[in-house]
């Protein structure tokens, strides 16, 4: 190992659990993807927290002070029924972080899943798996994702299942090349040499080993979720008013009087372009500390990488 | 090569066969509630019920047999092979007029939209990229993978809507909502379509940006970019004829991978700027839950990627002869 001295210094090299130490190497290594690390942290705490930050419910209206530009009672100004924008986008935080958490984790699990089995099995299940995927890839995600909500009909629990399960087959390429690649290691040979159940060698021997990339697409796919679905709601495919989206905040109604009341086609958008900027930074900065050949090359981090390993 | 293009073009023929499948099996197997709700909703036919509508939908075989009649394998109720081995789409539910007839004058203007999205992405991101690339670790280098960062995370319907509005309020300018024809008025055509294609073509141009930094930072390293700079050749020549063409290999993948995103793209910008494309079809269409035109608009999406695919796959071999075939 070319890393001795290194060792020798530390008395004793800890070894911190995978994402403890994925959090200490982001805030040392990656200054831009703390920031990211950052926006995201302070937007899940405004999401958790939003009853008690929010000056207001989401759905209080004041019909008599519709449309009042952005004043000290109502910060960045009201729709046009009246309801306080400022409250709204910090309960539209909240919807976001749902659809980002819980959409993410479906479409890493349906990942893991078909992932794993294609590159385990290998063979005619892998053929035609694959075959299925490839399919699946040619349908640009909009039109059928909007094509499904419109036979499901709208509303939280479709949207996650939705985007969840239609990125989890997108991005199950990713798993069944890792898993392709950790079952060349000699460990799963020696595994299989004496006589270890196909169970045991999944659970304990491929499974822990695609951590890495399943926490990549994880926050990889997050930004995207947040995205799509402020898409389909802005469309009106998505969650149905009056649940504050950031993206169905710029449609329907809003839309109209938006000629009147210019803040309404400003705050929604920005939130979710800043929302979306953190996830994408701290989503790269995973990958690079992760694994740093996805880069598709060397960058700067590139032989500092190398060397630490 | 032979070999590995033959191999390519019938790996067309699974995967069309499964674009259909998923279509039928996802979209077009219209659910007998369906059948009610337009029923109760067509009150002006007289004599309509349940069955017969059910019937003239032929949603009154079993689901296989129903496949197969919109493939066009199995006789139809009037014993004719009428399905998408005739190029026959079927009828819309709701105008009754083919489906066909219906997305054919679309195509040019998502197409258009398309075009001129790619040409925009590629001007914006190939010199931004390679200067990035060329003068790595700079303030240029900075701002243009901060430029490419932006361009990433602004939601492509807020940044429309923005031109909607705020141009209006400043300075009494919007954009036209009226859609003129190409053959009308080109200049008129080009300039309603500039601003909806540079928006979607920026949405791509970050991710296309960064691949090219990447790439030609990995050739610029390379031996005979070395060799190149010791026979004393001039930057541009080093830069354009060695590095560039090697590193803009993978960037032609990027770009085929980016189809998709710009066809799913295009939807959101013809419905905000009333371009009348495919995109604001299917809206249309899902709103009434038109099931034909909703299946015959993916299905024909989905094969034409398949060719875009097909297309990049092949363009790729030829380009780079160090595609090994197994």
């Amino acid at each position: 190992m070319s890393n001795t001295a290194n060792t020798l210094t530390e008395a004793e090299p800890k070894r911190y659990p995978l994402l403890v130490d994925l959090v200490i190497r982001l805030v040392k290594e990656k200054p831009l993807g703390t920031v990211g690390g950052v926006i995201v942290l302070v937007m899940f705490v405004t999401g958790i927290f939003a009853d008690a930050i929010a000056p207001e419910g989401y759905n209080e209206v004041h019909p008599l002070e519709s449309l009042t530009p952005p004043s000290a009672q109502y910060i960045l100004g009201t729709d046009s029924i009246g309801r306080d924008l400022l409250s709204r986008i910090i309960f539209g935080a909240r919807i976001s972080m749902i659809v980002g958490l819980a959409g993410a984790s479906l479409c890493v699990f349906v990942a893991a899943i078909i992932g794993t089995l294609s590159g385990f099995l290998a063979g005619k299940f892998d053929i035609i798996m694959q075959r299925f995927v490839d399919t699946w890839m040619c349908f640009p995600s909009l039109f059928i994702i909007l094509t499904v909500m419109s036979i499901l009909g709208r509303g939280l629990p479709q949207v996650i299942l939705v985007l969840g399960i239609s990125s989890g087959i997108r991005s199950s390429r990713v798993v069944r090349s890792a898993v392709i690649g950790i079952k060349e290691n000699v460990y799963v040979e020696a595994a299989t040499a004496i006589g270890a159940p196909t169970r045991r060698i999944l659970f304990r021997h491929i499974l822990p080993n695609i951590m890495a990339p399943i926490i990549i697409i994880f926050t990889i796919t997050m930004g995207g979720m947040i995205l799509m679905e402020a898409t389909i709601s802005f469309l009106g495919f998505g969650i149905p008013p009056p649940i504050p989206s950031w993206g169905g905040m710029l449609s329907g109604q809003a839309r109209r009087c938006m000629m009147m009341a210019p803040w309404l086609a400003l705050w929604p958008g920005l939130a979710l372009s800043i929302a979306i900027y953190g996830i994408n930074m701290l989503g790269d900065a995973v990958r690079d500390i992760l694994d740093p050949r996805m880069r598709g090359g060397l960058g700067r981090y590139g032989r500092a990488a190398k060397r630490r390993r | 090569m032979r070999a590995y293009i033959i191999r390519r073009l019938l790996l067309v023929i699974p995967t069309l066969w499964l674009v259909t499948v998923i279509v039928f099996f996802f979209i077009r197997l219209v659910p007998g509630d369906v059948a009610e709700m337009m029923v109760t909703e067509q009150t002006d036919i007289t004599g309509l019920t349940v069955e017969t509508f059910r019937a003239e939908l032929g949603l009154d075989v079993p689901a296989y047999i129903q496949y197969g009649r919109w493939v066009g394998v199995v006789r139809n109720k009037d014993g004719e092979y009428a399905g998408l081995f005739q190029g026959n789409l079927g009828t819309s539910l709701w105008s009754r007029r083919p489906v066909l007839e219906q997305i054919i004058p679309r195509l040019p203007v998502s197409f258009e939209l398309g075009l001129l999205a790619l040409v925009v992405s590629q001007l914006i991101a190939l010199p931004v990229g390679i200067y990035s690339a060329v003068r790595q670790d700079t303030g240029g280098d900075y701002i243009g993978r901060t430029l490419a960062i932006t361009c990433i995370a602004v939601p492509s319907f807020w940044l429309g809507t923005l031109i909607m509005v705020y141009p209006s309020i400043w300075w009494q300018w919007s954009p036209s909502m009226l859609y003129i024809a190409f053959f009308d008025d080109p200049l008129g055509n080009l300039g309603m379509f500039i601003i909806p294609a540079t928006i979607l073509g920026m949405g791509m141009s970050g991710t296309t940006m960064r691949m090219t930094r990447t790439m030609m930072l990995e050739v610029l390293r390379s031996d005979y970019i070395r060799t190149a700079w010791a026979k004393g050749l001039r930057e541009r020549v080093v830069i354009v004829r060695h590095a560039l063409k090697n590193a803009l290999i993978p960037v032609i993948t990027i770009v085929g991978l980016n189809v998709p995103f710009l066809i799913g793209g295009s939807i959101i910008l013809e419905d905000i700027f009333n371009l009348p494309g495919m995109g604001r079809l299917l809206i249309f269409s899902l709103n009434r839950r038109d099931y034909t035109v909703m299946s015959g608009i993916n299905l024909l999406i989905a094969s034409f990627v398949l060719l875009v695919n097909l297309a990049v796959d092949l363009t790729y071999a030829y380009l780079d002869p160090r595609v090994h075939y197994k």
